[in-house]
């Protein structure tokens, strides 16, 4: 086993592990320390396939800013006991027993392929950039469009907010 | 010519939407002359109708929609043109009948009148798509007429009659579709298919049978009859004019035109079974009839007994039996909206009841009223010398021939025939009158309008079946060719 | 590069920032809703446009193709009905009208860009747009508990689905290398892919991603068993968001669908031509089951949009190009006769404040032809002749027959059989029962416009289709 597969490994299973503490964590603000846990293993992923420019925003944009707006969301929205603000439901076994049987399949999925590798890699930053302004600019742009309707919507739920108090 | 026929009255229905709600007379009137005009053309096509051609006549063809081999096409031979008489007649008096009628006028009037051009439709439609649409058409407005203006029970009566013909269309639907696939000759023209459709036997047995059940729910044959006496006594009198007169005329028709001339070789093969059945009916009806004290449910299983006769006719496949079952069919669609509009309205509009235990010695009170009933039960009865007789009576001859065993037993019917009817005219006509029955004004000139017309065309068929037997004989010869009878 | 292929979409981006400036200056709300309807409309002629562009391939991932001008024309109409029907809903409701509007042209720019694309990346932008705008506008009776139960369910469900989706493309991507449907379409059959292993080796990681890209569409097209969302949703959103869901985006999210597969997966249309059909027969058999026990009527849609989309799912698992001509004509007859229903259900909301089953009692006395138009409607949404609904659903009947679905065949025909009894209930309600109350129906003469045009569509589309025939067998090519 080589440098390369043990910190796969490594950085899965925290990026695992830390995604399902987000989960199964009863307090919120767990949760949101648990995703920045787990967005920062997929960093490390991108990393170990050598896209160290998507590493570096994950690890700014996911990592820094949107969980930190998480967590400012949280505080100011939240005034309660925190040890149990997650909501459960009593549907537990029936999402272990799917997500097993997905767990399943996916295994034997992959036990069926037989794989291939890249060896070429590439600068990224730059094939990034041309990828996006060039082939998909039309969904760049879309994007744009998306954000507004975002701001909308967000405009429209905290209006929302503020009748009801 | 045809089309004129068959889109005037939905025309009518269309412009009676839009007429003033409050002008009750207006409507009436308007709708009456409407359902004249059917009436005249019809006139008119039989003084051009060549009687000695099998095919079809005044035919109308043109691509419609060409992408499917749907194509609208229109024709009436014999079998078809006596029942665009009735059609059209009945629609009249059932208008006539209706003048009482005070409950959204509007909406009935248009009712009766789509439902004519249902009617009318159906009996000239030789493409499967027409076919169906008009079959559909005619089950929308008698839905209403006796859901809207129907007696105590209407919803259940009404839920039942849409139930049953629905399930039984859409089976037919069902048929009309594998018939097309199965064919391969991409084309919905009854016709053609007919002609040129190279069914295997075992393939034309189940399309026989979907269409069958279609068939046997209109008609109806026994087992399939229970939503009739329940619609029947449950219609306003006008709709149960057009039920037993001319709805009841579908499905027999359907066999007529399609199951027989479509699957000749299942035809033969559900001879027999349609034999029994018929005989069935018969009996069953008469006994049925017997033991009911309501007397227009009493006409209800009147009219099941009746189709028995054709189903048996059908069955024998001979040229008399054959012709017989359209003589039944036609005399029919006379007597029994005449047997309706006495008990159902001339008789109920006095007394208010049809109960025969409530009623009696009538004759005495409403000689006219009486004595037309009379002569009405009688014409359903079979007496010779009226259009009933000579239905039965060519049936039977020209089944002797070919089922004598189920003739036999079928005699049996006519003599419950004939003691329902007497026991009816004895309870209702005969004995005391009550006293509250004094002074009951006798038939009106309107009443009579409708009564008249249809008695001089019962006597009418009754002493020279010669007029209609030329119109049938041509077509049922061609039908027995293609079943290999003849 | 031509921007000119652009227009409709352009116009609908000026339109939604013009509604949001309207909103400020006009004291009207039918100002607001005006200005979406010229916008949205505009668009649509500018589509008349396009035709001289046909078969222009802009990029990576945009063409202008019959097909997507015949969807372009169909959601755009789409979103004119759902405004116009909204005017007085989004009055009564008390719904903020620059954002409804907005949003509402904001979702169907999302459907837009949708079926005009042959790349899975803005397929999936197209798709998230159209969802996103829609969690909002579902969302926005903000007085209803239900409108927001609903939103949030559509909103988690949705979210859900999104990463199928999503996880399904970056499969396909992963095996072949670009997320271009042609050019997946080249990998698959060549076997020539961007791993060095061959694309034939990779197939069981192909069928996975096949797998989840039809689970990510079959949430959106409410289909069993991805269906469950779908009566909370449709219930609790604003009525005429309801229309625009069940019409709008369930016909965009077909139309990507059958270019997806048909395009891109071809290939592969044994495997997934079966599972289509599998999700048909459930979704039309447990949407009209479930349709039978339902008193609002609203409900009583959602299950039955279920279904309806069980009989498109049908013409789909065809698979062949003779599959795809049935689906848009029984789309554009849908969207019709679900419109008529939905602007007949809306104006008994706007009288009555609810949609139950009651509520359509003696109806036929307070507006006869509006229960007669309903009638029609429920004819076709059952498949009798001579509606739109009987020609569509005979066109896809016919196209099953002929690739040897006869079962699925049977199996609509008896659907069609048990769909009867719950739209039946309704016309019984309307036509047998009498009034419960005696209030005046205020009957705006928009819907009266809605209402006729879209019973006068249903009957032009079953009874001289001809023309339609035509023109949406010639729609119902790909440019690839």
């Amino acid at each position: 086993m080589g440098l390369e597969a043990i910190s796969f490994l490594v950085l899965a299973i925290i990026t695992l592990s830390s995604a399902l503490a987000l989960v199964l964590s009863r307090n919120i603000v767990h949760s949101a320390l648990f995703l920045i846990l787990s967005f920062v293993g997929v960093a490390g992923l991108y990393l170990l396939m050598q896209a160290n420019f998507l590493a570096a925003v994950q690890i700014l944009v996911y990592g820094g800013a949107i969980a930190i707006i998480l967590v400012f969301g949280v505080m100011l929205t939240q005034r309660e006991d925190m040890s149990s603000t997650n909501l459960f439901n009593k549907q537990k076994g029936l999402a272990l027993l799917v997500a097993s049987v997905l767990l399943m399949v996916i295994s034997r999925v992959i036990w069926l392929t037989k794989w291939g590798s890249i060896t070429t890699i590439k600068t990224t930053v730059h094939n990034i950039a041309t990828v996006m302004l060039q082939q998909y600019v039309l969904p760049f742009e879309i994007v744009a469009i998306l954000l507004l309707v975002a701001m909308i919507g967000a405009i429209v739920l905290a209006k929302k907010v503020e009748k009801a108090s | 010519m045809l089309s004129t026929l068959v889109f005037v009255p939905l025309i009518g229905a269309i412009i009676t939407m839009f007429l003033p709600k409050e002008e009750d007379r207006i409507i009436k009137i308007f709708a009456l002359l409407v359902s004249l005009i059917p009436i005249v053309l019809v006139g008119m096509m039989w003084l051009d109708f060549d009687m000695a051609a099998a095919g079809m006549q005044f035919v109308e063809k043109a691509e419609w929609i060409p992408s499917l081999g749907v194509t609208y096409h229109l024709g009436v031979d014999g079998i078809s043109f006596p029942l665009l008489v009735i059609s059209a007649l009945i629609t009249t008096m059932a208008i006539i009948t209706s003048w009482n009628i005070d409950h959204r006028v509007k909406d009935f009037f248009a009712f009766v009148l789509l439902l004519e051009t249902g009617l009318l439709g159906l009996f000239v439609a030789l493409d499967y798509v027409l076919f169906y649409i008009f079959w559909e058409i005619v089950l929308v407005p008698m839905y209403f007429l006796i859901g809207i203006w129907g007696g105590p029970r209407r919803r259940y009566a009404s839920i039942k009659f849409f139930i049953y013909t629905l399930l039984g269309s859409v089976v037919m639907l069902v048929g009309i579709l594998a018939l097309y696939f199965g064919s391969g000759l991409q084309t919905f023209d009854i016709l053609t298919i007919a002609q040129q459709a190279n069914l295997s036997p075992t393939f034309q047995w189940w399309l026989f049978l979907a269409f069958f059940l279609g068939f046997a729910v209109k008609v109806p044959v026994f087992p399939f009859h229970t939503w009739l006496p329940d619609a029947h006594v449950e219609a306003p009198t006008g709709g149960s004019m057009l039920l037993a007169g001319v709805l009841l005329k579908m499905g027999a028709y359907g066999f007529y035109r399609i199951s027989y001339t479509t699957f000749p070789d299942a035809a033969q093969s559900f001879a027999l079974f349609m034999g029994v059945l018929g005989v069935v009916n018969i009996i069953y009806g008469a006994l049925a009839a017997m033991a009911q004290e309501d007397v227009k449910k009493m006409a209800a299983y009147s009219s099941i007994s009746h189709m028995g006769f054709v189903l048996v006719g059908l069955a024998a496949m001979t040229p008399m039996s054959m012709n017989g079952g359209l003589y039944v069919l036609f005399s029919h669609g006379l007597i029994s909206p005449l047997m309706f509009f006495f008990v159902g309205s001339v008789f109920y509009d006095r007394t208010h009841t049809r109960m025969m235990g409530e009623l009696g010695g009538l004759y005495t009170k409403i000689p006219l009223a009486a004595g037309l009933l009379a002569f009405t039960a009688f014409a359903n009865l079979g007496l010779p010398g009226l259009s009933g007789f000579i239905g039965e009576f060519f049936t039977f001859a020209g089944t002797w021939t070919e089922l004598p065993n189920l003739v036999m037993i079928a005699v049996v019917g006519l003599v419950f025939t004939a003691a329902y009817h007497l026991r009816m005219m004895q309870k209702v006509l005969m004995g005391d009158a009550p006293a509250k029955y004094d002074g009951l004004p006798d038939i009106s000139a309107r009443e009579l309008w409708v009564a008249i017309p249809l008695m001089l065309l019962i006597i009418w068929a009754g002493i020279y079946p010669n007029t209609l037997l030329s119109f049938f004989n041509p077509s049922v010869e061609s039908i027995l060719a293609v079943l290999g009878v003849m | 590069m031509n921007v000119g292929i652009f227009t409709p979409e352009i116009v609908m981006v000026i339109t939604l920032i013009v509604i949001l400036g309207v909103k400020y200056l006009a004291k009207n709300q039918f100002t607001v809703g005006l200005t979406a309807v010229v916008g949205l409309i505009t668009a649509g002629v500018s589509l008349a446009y396009l035709t001289d562009d046909l078969g222009m391939i802009w990029g990576h991932s945009f063409v202008v193709d019959s097909y997507s001008i015949f969807f372009k024309a169909l959601l755009i109409g789409v979103a004119v009905v759902v405004s116009v029907i909204s005017f007085k809903y989004v009055e009564e409701k008390k719904i903020k009208p620059g954002e409804f509007y907005s949003l509402l042209v904001a979702s169907t720019l999302g459907m837009l860009v949708m079926v005009s694309s042959y790349s899975l990346v803005s397929i999936y932008i197209g798709l998230e747009l159209m969802s996103i705008s829609a969690y909002i506008l579902i969302g926005m009776l903000q007085e209803d508990k239900r409108s927001t139960e609903a939103a949030l369910k559509y909103l988690l469900i949705g979210a859900l689905t999104s990463a199928l989706l999503l996880f399904g493309v970056s499969l396909l991507y992963g095996v072949t290398g670009t997320t271009n449907l042609i050019q997946i379409a080249e990998v698959v059959s060549s076997g020539q892919g961007a791993l060095t292993a061959t694309a034939a080796s990779m197939t069981p990681l192909l069928m996975m991603g096949v797998v989840f890209v039809l689970a990510g569409f079959g949430f959106k097209v409410a289909a069993v068993p991805f269906h469950m969302w779908a009566p909370d949703t449709y219930e609790g959103a604003p009525t005429s968001i309801t229309a625009f869901l069940i019409t709008g985006s369930e016909a965009a999210a077909f139309a990507a669908l059958l270019r997806v597969f048909n395009v891109g997966l071809s290939e592969l249309a044994e495997t997934w031509s079966l599972l289509i059909a599998i999700l048909a027969l459930l979704s039309m058999t447990l949407g009209n089951i479930g349709a039978l026990t339902q008193t609002n009527v609203k409900r009583m849609m959602a299950y039955s949009a279920i279904a309806q989309a069980g009989y498109v799912l049908v013409g789909v698992a065809v698979a062949t190009q003779s599959g795809i001509f049935p689906v848009l004509y029984y789309l554009l007859a849908y969207a019709f006769m679900t419109l008529g229903c939905f602007a007949v259900i809306i104006l008994l909301s706007n009288n009555f404040d609810s949609e139950e089953l009651d509520d359509f009692r003696g109806l036929s006395e307070k507006a006869p032809m509006f229960a007669a138009a309903m009638t029609l409607f429920f004819l076709s949404l059952v498949g009798i002749p001579p509606t739109g609904g009987f020609l569509g659903k005979f066109f896809i009947f016919k196209a099953a027959i002929g690739s040897n679905y006869l079962w699925l065949a049977l199996a609509m025909a008896i659907n069609s059989v048990i769909s009867l009894p719950y739209y039946y209930g309704v016309v019984k309600n309307m036509y047998l029962e009498s009034p419960t109350n005696n209030m005046k129906l205020t009957i705006p003469s928009e819907l009266k416009f809605v209402v006729g045009f879209s019973a006068i569509a249903i009957l032009g589309l079953g009874i001289i289709p001809e023309k339609f025939i035509n023109l949406i067998q010639l729609a119902a090519n790909f440019v690839f």
